[in-house]
């Protein structure tokens, strides 16, 4: 039991499911070195690109946080802002539960489990 | 902060506004805690405020990932009814 149990954890993704769900699309496909390319490129030409380069970073951030790519940018904030509260709040939750967890462990060890 | 007339340089057709930009940029720099808390807000350029937004986001989604594998592993060793339950709510 102990190997099954583990081996479907290693997908612990209920919490992480119910962010992406609320952002429609998977983090994983955007989170590439995309971002790190584009900043690289954009670092060239220094005046009329700048204006180029701020673009890309928005494009960035658009592939970063889910459901933006099809949007405009004046939803952009809304949507990163809420991106960053979701996430906060998911690691808020699951650090709770892993000190909750690990409370189980000691205590048990204490009374003798 | 300032409010620039956008210099009518045609970069080709850009579809995002100045004010669009200004917009957004400013509106983050009110939701990152570093920008917000230690750096003047004035001198901080709208692709600094993209990053620091970017590279934020990728801290959290490292954090996720840390703590995902530091829970799986607790949830696997610890054997007692409570932790049952909630790899029971987890394994969905």
């Amino acid at each position: 039991m102990g190997n099954a149990v583990h081996e479907s954890l290693s997908s612990i993704n209920f919490l992480q499911r119910a962010v992406e769900s609320t952002h429609g699309r998977s983090r994983k496909q955007s989170m590439k070195s995309d971002m790190v390319n584009d900043v690289k490129t954009a670092s060239r030409e220094e005046e009329d690109g700048e204006k180029e380069e701020v673009e890309r970073k928005i494009e960035a951030l658009q592939r970063i946080v889910p459901g933006c790519e099809s949007r405009g940018v004046d939803e952009l904030f809304e949507e990163t802002a809420g991106y960053i509260m979701a996430l906060q709040g998911q690691l808020k939750a699951m650090k709770e539960l892993a000190s909750f967890v690990e409370g189980l462990e000691k205590e048990k060890r204490k009374f003798g489990g | 902060m300032s409010s620039r007339r956008s210099r009518s340089r045609q970069s080709g057709g850009s579809r995002i506004s100045d004010d669009q930009i200004n917009d957004l940029v400013s509106k983050l720099q009110q939701l990152l805690p570093e920008i917000r808390n230690s750096r003047c807000s004035d001198k901080v350029s709208a692709s600094t405020v993209l990053q620091e937004t970017c590279n934020y986001i990728r801290n959290l989604h490292r954090e996720v990932d840390d703590l995902s594998e530091r829970l799986s592993e607790l949830l696997a060793t610890t054997d007692t009814a409570q932790a049952a339950v909630i790899r029971s709510l987890l394994l969905q």
